[in-house]
This record gives C-alpha cells, structure tokens and sequence, in this order.
C-alpha cells in the first residue's frame, strides 16, 4: 500500500512495554512505521509469531525484553535468546536477510533508548527495502521450537 | 522638550538576535540557568570585567552590548568542563563571531590575519611558496605515498624564526629515533582550527578542504603534530569521510613511546629547575596530560615543579581562539600570569608543548621584563638537548 | 480461526483532553472504524476515564448487546483494571475487552498527524480482530498473608512498620545496619520546625524494637523474594553479629575494653569506634555487633578481650550467618539513600583542606551526641569567625547528578542559623535558585534572611587555600561569583560546608532485581504512575516509601511511608486478591509429550502424566508467562488470553494500514 517500511514489534509486558510508554510521556517522536504487540514476557515469542508477521508483510520485527536477570518470569529472555539465535538462521535459510529481525533488551527506565532503536531498526529496514515473503500457513504453524 | 522614551532607559530584548546565534550552532545558550561557573573559572575574570555568564544571558535576550566582549574568549575550555549543564560556551562565542564576521565587526588585526589564511593559507601573512624555507639548509625527508608518519609542521613553526628552532628539534629527534615521516612543505596549509574558533567558517572550510585533499591524494594514515591545534582539528573537528581511517597523534606521545622502548635514551643531564605548562589544546582538549610529564621526568639531573593551575585546570596563555592574533593592553594578558604563576615556583624554565604557548608566554616574558629569570623551551628541545648532552 | 458467529464489537476512543485529540484525528477513527464489518458502534468522548465516559460505555453494552469492548486511549497499564471494571458492572467477563494505547505509543511519540492517524486506525484493527476470540476467563483470588515485610529501618521503614503493627499485624522489620534510624538519627536539629530529630525520632526506634507485632531483624539482608501478590517467600540472611543478644545486657563494658579502632561511619568517620560497637549511643537494638573485619580475634585469634570481660557470656565468636524464611503478603521497601560524594568534591579542596566538610559531617559536628557535644569547632578546637555555604555541589550538574536533590536548600538554610546561633559566624550561602516549596519552608528563609546571613546568588566554582591578599592568609577561599552583580567574588572563611544531594543506594540495582521493581537512570524505583499511584510499583503488592523512590525530605518520606502502611492494610483487611487469570493449559488431544514444556517453565508448574503419557499446567503454580505456549512443537500448550491466533489476528490487523 505505501513504501513505508511495516515492522512489528513484540514487547514485553513488564519492562519494554513500559519503556515504550515511558519514551511515550517523555514525549519523545519515533518512527510511527514501528507498531507495537504487548505479550507477558519475551519468553512468550514463538517462532510462528516472527514468521507470521513476515508472511503479512511486515518488512521487520523487533522484539524486546528486559534486561538478562530482570525479567518478571525469572529467565523468560533467556529463552527469548535462545530462540532469537535459531531463528536468525532459519529466517537466512529461507532467504531472507538476518537483519530484518532485531533483539534488544529495554528496561522500564529506557524511553528513549527504545525511541532510538526504533528509529535505528526503521532505518534499517529502509536500506533493506521491502520483504514481500509469502510462505504457506502450513510451515508457518508447524514451525517448533 | 525630550520625549519620555528619550528620557527613560531600559534594554528591550531582541529575540532575533538568539535565533541568529541558535542557528549558527549555539542552540546550547538555551540551556544555561544563569549559575555563574563559568565567570568564576574563565581565566580572564582575574584581569578584567569579562562575564561570559553575563553575555549569555545578553546573547540570548538580544540585549546589546555583547559584541566587543565576545572576541575575547581563548577557547581554554575550561568553563565548558566545569558548566553543570556541559555547555559548550566557546562554541557560542564562535557561533557569535560567525556572525560579527559577517557583520563585517571584528577586531581590525584579526581582519589581517583572516585574509592572510584566505590569500596565503598561513595567518603570518608569509608568501605560501615559501613555507619550506627552512628546509633549503636543513633537509627533510618528503612525505610519499607509503610513508608511515605526515608530519604536519603549523604555519607559526615554518614561519617564525623562533618556532623554527622548535621544529627543527623535532626534526633531529625523529632522525635519531629512525622514525618513518614525511613533510609535505608548501603543500601543508593552516589546519584551520584557530580561524574556526574565530568564527570564520569559510575560511576554515576552505583549509580543511585543502588538507584532506591532500591526505587524500597520497593516502595518509598517521598524522604527526607538533601543534596542539592542528591535533584538535584532524582529530575533533575535519570531517573525513567514513571508513577513511586516519589516526591524528601528538609529538609528545611518539616521544614517550620511543623513551618507554628505550629508542630514544636520554642520558644527558639537564641541570636545570622546570616547571610545565599545560596547553589548553593538548590538555583539555584532547586530554593528553601524562606523556609530557614523564618526558621530564625522565630526563636524569632535572628538578621538575609543578605550579598550581595544572593538568585540568591548567591556566591559558592567551593564544587560543584567536587570542595570539588580537593586541592586548598592557595588564590585560593572560600570559603575564601565567609567566608570575611560574616564577612563584622558582622554575627557571617554563616547559610547554603548543607553537602558540611558546609565543604568548615569551612575549609576556619580554614585557614583564624578566627574560633573565626564565625562559621558555619546547618538550622536543629540552629532549633534544639531553640526548645531545647540551645545555638547556 | 472459524469463528461461528461475528461477536458485536463496540469501539471507544479518548480524547484525553487535547492529549490524543490534538495529534490523531478522531473524527477519521471513529468512521474508519465503524466500516468494519464486526464493530455494532463506535463512539468518541473528550475523557473515558471519567464517570460520564464509563457510564457511556455501560449504557452502549447495554443497548447494543456488545459482545466484546475496545476502548481507545492511554496505556492499559493506567486504565485497564478501570474499564474491565466497566465491564464487570455491565455483565460482561471482563476478559472480552482489549485496551489500544493511542497515546503513549501513538499520539505521544509520532510527529506526523496522519501517520498518527493511520496508526490508531491500524492498532484498533487489530484490537476488533483480536477480541473476536477472547473467552470469558474466571476470577482468580488467593488468600492475602497478613503479614508484611519493610525493608530498609530509616524513619520510613519504622514509620510504615509501626502502622501496620499497631493495627494488630506482624511485620518483619529487615534492617541492614546495626540499628534502625537511618539518616535521620544522624541529624541534630530538622528543618523547618527545627525541632530535635532525636526527640521526635528515638520514641520512634524504641516502638519497633519492643513491639509484639514487629519481628526487628537488624544486621540483617533479604537475599530472595518468590511467589506474586499475597503470597511473598522472603529469605533473609541474619549476617554474625557474635554476640548472643538473648543473654547480652547492653552494659557495654565490651565495647569499652575494646582495644581495636576504626573510623566511624555513622559519625561520617570524624572520630573512631571499636570494633565491637553499637552504630550510636542511642540505637535499637542497644546491643553490640562484632565488625568482624577489624576485630582482632576474628581475623588473627589474638584478644578475645570482650569475651573476658562480658559477664553474661553473650561474646560467640563462632556466631555464622543464618537464612531465615519469611511468608508475607506484601513488601514495603524503604531502603532510603546514599549520602552522595562526588568526585568533584576534589575541586572544592574536600580531602585536602581542613575545615572543608560535607553536610553529613556537619550534622554531626553540630549533634549534641556527636564528637564535639554539638559544638560547632574548627579542626583546632576553634570557634570559626565565617562559614561559607555552598548549594548544589554534584546535584542539577548534567557532570554528576542532573536531578535536584530537594533537601539541600532547606538544610543549608538550616546549617545557616545553626552557625549563626551558636557562633555568631558570618555566614556566606551561595545558591543558584532557592528552592523552598513546603509548608513554612519560604517562611524559614525569611527568619535565615532576618538573621543576617549572607546571600550570594551564583554557584562556587573553587576553593583554594592560596591566598592573593593579606586578607585570605591563612584561610580558606571560596570563589564564586555574585551573578546579581555581575562580579567576581573571593571570600575569605574559615570553614567550608558542601552541600551534597540525596543519590540511590549503591545496591539500588541488586535490589531492583530482588524485587522486581525497576529504577529509573538515577537508581531511585519507579512508581505505577508518577501523580495517580506514587507509592505502588509495577509489581502487585511491592509499594515504595520514602526516599528510595527519589530525594524527598522527612515530612514526605512519614507521608509516603503511612500511605504505603495503609495500602499493606488495605490489601490484609480485603484478605483475598484477584490474580491475573491468563494462565497456560495443555490441551490434550495435541501434547505429544515430548516433555519440551517442562524443561522452559521457570516455575517447574508443569508435569507430567505418566499414565496419559502428557504435559499438564499445574494452575497454581502457573504465572502465565506463556513460554510454554511459545516452546510447544505441537501447538498444545496454550497461554489463555495470548492465544496464538489471538496474536496472529493482532499482527494482521497492526499491518493492516
Ligand atoms: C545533610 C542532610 C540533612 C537533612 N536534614 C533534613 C531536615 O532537617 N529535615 C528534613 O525533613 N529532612 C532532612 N533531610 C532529608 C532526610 O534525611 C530524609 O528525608 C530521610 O532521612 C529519609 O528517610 P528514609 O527512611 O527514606 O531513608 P534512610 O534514612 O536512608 O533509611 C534507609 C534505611 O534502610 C537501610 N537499608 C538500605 N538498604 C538496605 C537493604 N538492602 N536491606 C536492608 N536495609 C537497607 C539503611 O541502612 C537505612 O537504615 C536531610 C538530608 C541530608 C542529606
Ligand atoms: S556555567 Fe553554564 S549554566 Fe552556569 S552560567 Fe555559565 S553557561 Fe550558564
Ligand atoms: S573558554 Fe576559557 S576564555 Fe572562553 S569563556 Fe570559557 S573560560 Fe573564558
Ligand atoms: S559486655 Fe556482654 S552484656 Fe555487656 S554489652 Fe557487651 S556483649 Fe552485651
Ligand atoms: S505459562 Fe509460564 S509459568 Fe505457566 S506453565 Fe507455561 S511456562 Fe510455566
Ligand atoms: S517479563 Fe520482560 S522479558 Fe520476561
């Protein structure tokens, strides 16, 4: 529809979720193109999440977590991690470029440290171009781990 | 009859006058609480009424009366560093001048040196072919494509013939310690951080576009300075494009590397008291305190003492920002105390590191009239005359 | 996702005011909205939060049959218990409603209009898909342990202590020094009142030491927190104290034939103390711990006189630290602050120059108890003939503390009249703005004034000892300048005070992630919400008092400590909370049981079925993190109200524009 890059980003409930908001009252501009999704906790983001957001025509996905040893559900982003670092080869095998997905850690103090990856990742999704990655449901839902 | 508004005085603001300034980089002028700081530690505030609290808060009001007073600041720094909001002050003063300049409303003698930078690319209004003058009885080996090492000379050390010894110094050093460099003589034109500081962007843009052509053309890595200021604008102030790695050092730390892998062993005894001064530029500006120490200290028979304003607070000469080109009254040169500061100490040399400190301080020197009392030499000639074995 | 039937969407959006409406056209939401084939109505209000906006909302379920509710607005983590409410008084579960925060992560932080405007549009999109398959969830309520754990025994851990107490409940009081008190046993005199800090503060200590209901654990560390809301496991460490306090008298004859002496910190190290000690002559409990670093027999077997001389045999010097565990209901933390010395102390001659001291040290120079009996001397004995006062060293400077530490002011104003009364010293105060907002605070400074006090506004860059005239010889010479005048000002004095800020506890992020409360950049725990909740964290049932949540000075610090008081009873005498019910089930027909799941969940609440050969979620235990949900190869494990399709429907509708 537009040529603005499309990017979803998963925040976590307790830290990132309120650094956001926090970049929010601390009236802070960012990229308007980064929408985002409150889940728990990074733990939460499955794999099918990231993939899902690909095949829809996000360009880019952002996930945030706390800080390693803050998270509210003890070692949730320790998780998240894990999962980052498969799916960064899964997503290189299926042709598209690590870099359109990003793992940043984002406390409840850091406003404007997520107002600038925002910007930074926008940034970079831009010099990547458009994705248009269409895959079937099929592998999408069946994707584990 | 006079009409009230004859009669009556009071300054109405001229919000103009800050937008101006704003736009020329000075937007930090917005942040300042009116505390004071800067006043209290501006070296000038011990000679006379320079308030540069007073002209911020005049700057940023548009009240007049800031105009002569803004070319004083000498760039020492040492209110930006003590600011509790990290106020860039001199940069305000420059951002000021910039537009003084265009106002065509500056001081007349810094007028000369301005156009002599533009015409001559030197602000000592010196023919640029002649820049390499020194060199015709003095060889130095030219700088090739490949050479490790460009050492950049500064337009006071090709020109004036005191400074010339200075250069010469470095010169002999860096034979004796088989250093790979390389001069560019007439090629070489100002670094341009002074005319900056003065306000003149032109002019510097003019400079620093020359230079980096120049390092450009013969693929320069490693730049050598002897001047402080050249340092400064190579290391915080060109713009080289991304992934043009060049590495701007100082003398003074190739010195203190080549004492510390004993290339260079300096085993002549100096027998003389000494104290050091910090140049703003070397210290403030780019945080190099400790090399030039241990240079002294490592020359056998010397007595080194420090004197109070040091390192951090080290006091300015009078030279930076354009200061070593404007006239200053008698009584109203930063130099003279400096010069006082270190005669208080019973040093009878005053050791420095900066082209434009050697000058200011021996001026002062001369109009005090205490040239029999002490002098002044370079970090390279008192290392010279050690490893020479003569005297200081 | 083959929803049967379309469930009746209604859609509310805020204008907060201008807040929301001067960025994002509402007006274009609300059509754009009301085209999507689920939403029955959609409807704008100038604030939602408001009675009349819920009251909207209430009356729209009702007439329209809605199914399912989007309101439009702030954060869900201000409002959303608000408008689930409105749901629950309507009859609705309060699980089939969904919050888009327009503003903080909309309105707030986009500059262009439309693009906001898209964005709203696109974020409620998905709100309308992702509604259409929440369920009803049931209420989860647990039981509250009435009993509450204060960290931290500054006047705010002894004031909410005493509180909850003295309404009949227990406490654990974990306090990590010696004896409570905290800063304020520190002081002599408070302003503005300046009434006796002793006076009013020692009655105080006494209380929590002997009450029934308060377990006072001095010398004491909590070193884990588990469990949510009502329901706290609390271990603390009890570190050695070597003395047996059951049978230890308080005589003190130990601490008198003590041979070994250190500095003193609790009188900022202006005189020395024993190795076996009490913080001060005064403290709760008043019996004596081993300072196991410096005592001698502890480090090199040699002495052992305490021991010899203690006639109730209460030395042990085999005493080892001791874990302790607590159940508790809810936490208070008052663990205050650190007194802050900033390097650029150095520039004012702190540490080099006699006579240049900090605040702390002056308060207990002048402390009746201190080392001088409150007389206010030179480091010769001498009484100064000028005090100079300096405001703001490393507190509103971006190169130390950009914050401003708020008591500063008011104790320098109160040092001012301190020097004056019982020295009759002139007295130079430099200040950059004075800033006295309180009850009698600008009164105060009009008594300081009245009593001749110099006022010089401009801050102090420097303090040398080198003189330029006859005149400063000999003295310390503060330099400065008076900004009114526009000069620059050298004053000669014989003492120096530095007036240093409130600065968090160096341990503030160790504690931060004990309790799972975050700090902001300066280290201070920040609150649910800055006006509306102060005293609440992110973390039900964890409330914050007094200065550990920002520089505050004692009237604020008894206020917050007593509204945190109250907000532990509030929660004993409810005696049940509601609990978040998104938990995770495994459905059954789908595990595989590869077992995967109880390998990730943190909190061990899946097992397995051994007879099923599946993965089952203990409830209980299950805290809804949905990694499980996440990790399931099989699709099995479910995190309820983070369905997947319920996110799959979210990510289409956010990218939908
Ligand atoms: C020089 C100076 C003068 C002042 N004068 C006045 C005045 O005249 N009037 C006025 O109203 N205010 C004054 N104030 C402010 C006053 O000190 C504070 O408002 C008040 O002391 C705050 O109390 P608190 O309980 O929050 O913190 P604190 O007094 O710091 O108490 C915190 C307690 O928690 C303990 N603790 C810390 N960490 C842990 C942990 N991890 N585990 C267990 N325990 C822990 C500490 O040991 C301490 O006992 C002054 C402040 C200063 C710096
Ligand atoms: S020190 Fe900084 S804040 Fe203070 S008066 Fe100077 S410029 Fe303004
Ligand atoms: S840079 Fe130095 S000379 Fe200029 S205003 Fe600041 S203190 Fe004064
Ligand atoms: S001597 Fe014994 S009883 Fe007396 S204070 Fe010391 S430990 Fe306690
Ligand atoms: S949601 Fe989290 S806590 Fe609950 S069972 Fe799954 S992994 Fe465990
Ligand atoms: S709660 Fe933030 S990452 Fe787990």
């Amino acid at each position: 529809m537009s040529e603005e890059p499309r990017i979803v980003a998963f925040l976590c409930n307790w830290c990132s979720y309120t650094g956001a908001d926090l970049a929010g009252t601390s009236r802070i501009k960012y990229s308007h193109n980064v929408r985002i999704i409150r889940v728990m906790c990074s733990g939460r983001i499955g794999m099918s999440f990231i993939l899902k957001a690909l095949s829809k025509g996000a360009d880019g996905v952002l996930i945030c977590g706390c800080h390693p040893g803050d998270c509210h559900y003890q070692e949730g982003n320790d998780k998240a991690l894990r999962r980052y670092i498969m799916l960064k080869n899964m997503i290189t095998q299926f042709g598209i470029e690590p870099e359109r997905i990003r793992l940043e850690w984002v406390s409840a103090s850091e406003g404007d440290r997520f107002a600038k990856i925002a910007d930074e990742f926008t940034e970079q999704i831009k010099k990547l171009g458009p994705l248009n990655w269409k895959e079937s449901e099929s592998v999408v839902k069946g994707s584990a781990v | 009859m006079p009409t009230t508004s004859e009669l009556m005085k009071f300054a109405a603001p001229m919000l103009e006058m800050a937008q101006t300034v704003v736009e020329a980089k000075g937007e930090e002028l917005k942040l300042c609480y009116q505390c004071g700081t800067c006043t209290s530690v501006c070296p000038w505030g011990n000679l006379k009424d320079f308030n540069p609290r007073k002209l911020i808060e005049m700057i940023r009001l548009g009240f007049e009366g800031f105009e002569d007073d803004s070319w004083k600041c000498v760039n020492c720094k040492l209110c930006w560093d003590k600011c509790p909001n990290q106020i860039n002050i001199p940069q305000i003063f420059q951002s000021v001048r910039s537009i003084l300049l265009a106002w065509n409303a500056c001081p007349p003698e810094l007028n000369i040196a301005l156009t002599s930078l533009r015409d001559e690319g030197n602000p000592w209004q010196e023919s640029k072919e002649k820049r390499d003058e020194w060199t015709k009885d003095f060889p130095v080996p030219a700088y090739e494509q490949g050479t490790e090492y460009l050492l950049f000379s500064c337009c006071t050390n090709d020109y004036d013939p005191r400074n010339k010894k200075d250069i010469k110094a470095v010169v002999e050093i860096l034979n004796m310690a088989k250093v790979n460099y390389g001069y560019i003589g007439n090629k070489e034109v100002c670094c341009g951080d002074i005319a900056l500081s003065a306000g003149e962007n032109e002019g510097y843009g003019m400079l620093s576009n020359k230079n980096l052509e120049i390092f450009r053309e013969l693929a320069v890595k490693k730049i050598l300075t002897i001047s402080p200021h050249c340092l400064n604008a190579f290391k915080n102030r060109y713009e080289f494009n991304e992934g043009e790695e060049v590495q701007s050092s100082h003398l003074v730390q190739t010195y203190a590397k080549l004492i510390e892998d004993k290339v260079l062993e300096p085993k002549g005894e100096i027998k003389n008291k000494v104290t050091y001064h910090d140049p703003c530029y070397l210290g403030r500006h780019n945080d190099i305190y400790d090399e030039p120490r241990f240079i002294i200290n490592s020359i056998p028979g010397i007595e080194f003492v420090e004197m109070n304003n040091i390192r951090e607070n080290s006091f300015c000469c009078g030279g930076g920002g354009g200061g070593c080109w404007l006239e200053t009254v008698k009584g109203e040169r930063l130099g003279d105390l400096r010069v006082l500061e270190a005669v208080e100490t019973g040093a009878e040399v005053i050791i420095t590191a900066c082209p434009y400190c050697v000058q200011m301080l021996e001026a002062s020197i001369l109009g005090l009239g205490i040239d029999e009392k002490i002098k002044v030499r370079t970090v390279s000639e008192l290392l010279l005359s050690s490893l020479k074995n003569e005297e200081l | 996702m083959a929803a049967s039937k379309i469930k009746k969407v209604g859609v509310f959006v805020c204008h907060c005011g201008v807040n929301i409406s001067s960025v994002v056209n509402i007006e274009k939401v609300v059509e754009a909205v009301s085209k999507l084939p689920e939403v029955t109505v959609a409807r704008d209000y100038k604030f939602m939060c408001s009675t009349p906006g819920q009251e909207l909302i209430g009356k729209e379920i009702k007439e329209q049959g809605l199914e399912r509710v989007i309101v439009a607005a702030c954060s869900p983590l201000l409002h959303e218990e608000t408008f689930r409410r409105v749901l629950v008084k309507s009859d609705l579960n309060q699980y089939f409603f969904q919050m888009v925060n327009i503003r903080e992560q909309d309105a707030w932080v986009t500059a262009d209009k439309d693009k906001a405007t898209q964005k709203a549009i696109a974020l409620i999109s998905a709100a309308v898909k992702r509604v259409q398959t929440h369920e009803p969830l049931p209420k989860r309520e647990v039981d509250v342990d009435p009993n509450v754990l204060v960290i931290g025994g500054g006047i705010a851990g002894i004031e909410a202590s005493l509180q909850i107490a003295d309404a009949g409940h227990k406490v654990y009081l974990v306090e990590k020094q010696a004896s409570v008190g905290g800063h304020m046993a520190q002081f002599d005199k408070t302003f503005p009142t300046l009434d006796c800090a002793a006076c009013i503060l020692t009655p105080k200590m006494n209380s929590v030491g002997f009450h029934p209901n308060i377990d006072l654990m001095t010398y004491s560390e909590v070193v884990d927190i588990s469990g949510y809301i009502g329901n706290f496991e609390v271990t603390v460490r009890k570190n050695p104290k070597y003395v047996d306090y059951e049978k230890c008298t308080g005589c003190g004859v130990c601490m008198e034939k003590c041979p070994s002496k250190v500095s003193s910190e609790f009188d900022e190290g202006l005189v020395e103390r024993k190795a076996i000690y009490t913080l001060f002559p005064q403290a709760v409990p008043n019996k004596p711990v081993i300072d196991a670093k410096n005592c001698t027999y502890l480090t090199k077997e040699k002495c052992g006189v305490c021991q010899k001389v203690c006639e109730a045999g209460a030395i042990n010097y085999e005493d080892k630290e001791e874990l302790v565990k607590v159940k508790v209901g809810s936490i208070i933390l008052a663990t205050g602050y650190t007194f802050a010395k900033p390097d650029v102390l150095k520039d004012y001659g702190y540490g080099k120059l006699d006579n240049v001291l900090t605040a702390l040290e002056f308060e207990r120079l002048n402390n009746a108890a201190g080392p001088t009996d409150g007389e206010i001397t030179l480091k010769d004995g001498s009484k100064p003939q000028s005090v100079a006062i300096l405001h703001c060293i490393g507190s509103r400077d971006k190169n130390y503390n950009e914050y401003c530490s708020k008591v500063c002011c008011m104790y320098s104003l109160k040092f001012a009249h301190l020097v004056r009364e019982k020295t009759g010293a002139e007295v130079f105060e430099f200040y950059i703005d004075i800033r006295s907002p309180g009850k009698a605070y600008e009164e105060f400074y009009t008594r300081i004034r009245e009593e001749d006090v110099h006022l010089i506004r401009g801050k102090v860059a420097q303090v040398t000892d080198v003189p330029v005239t006859d005149d400063e010889k000999g003295k310390l010479v503060v330099i400065g300048e008076n900004t009114l005048t526009a000069q620059r000002v050298r004053v000669p004095v014989d003492m120096v005070i530095l007036s240093t800020g409130i600065e968090s506890n160096k341990d503030a992020a160790d504690m931060s992630r004990l309790v799972k409360v975050a700090t902001d950049k300066d280290g201070f725990f920040i609150e649910r919400h800055p006006k509306m909740a102060p005293i609440e964290t992110a973390s039900a049932g964890i409330f914050i008092a007094g200065t550990c949540a920002g520089p505050r000075d004692i009237p604020e610090t008894v206020a917050s400590a007593q509204g945190a008081s109250s907000l532990a009873l509030k929660l004993i005498s409810k005696g049940k909370v509601e609990i978040e019910a998104a938990t995770a089930w495994i459905v059954e027909e789908l595990c595989a049981g590869c077992k995967l799941c109880i390998s990730m969940c943190p909190y061990k609440a899946i097992e397995f079925d051994e007879k099923k050969k599946i993965s089952v979620i203990n409830e209980v235990l299950c805290k809804g993190c949905g990694t499980c949900a996440a990790t399931c190869p099989s699709g099995a494990a479910k995190a309820r109200h983070f369905k997947d399709e319920q996110i799959f429907d979210e990510i289409e509708g956010v990218l939908s524009l």
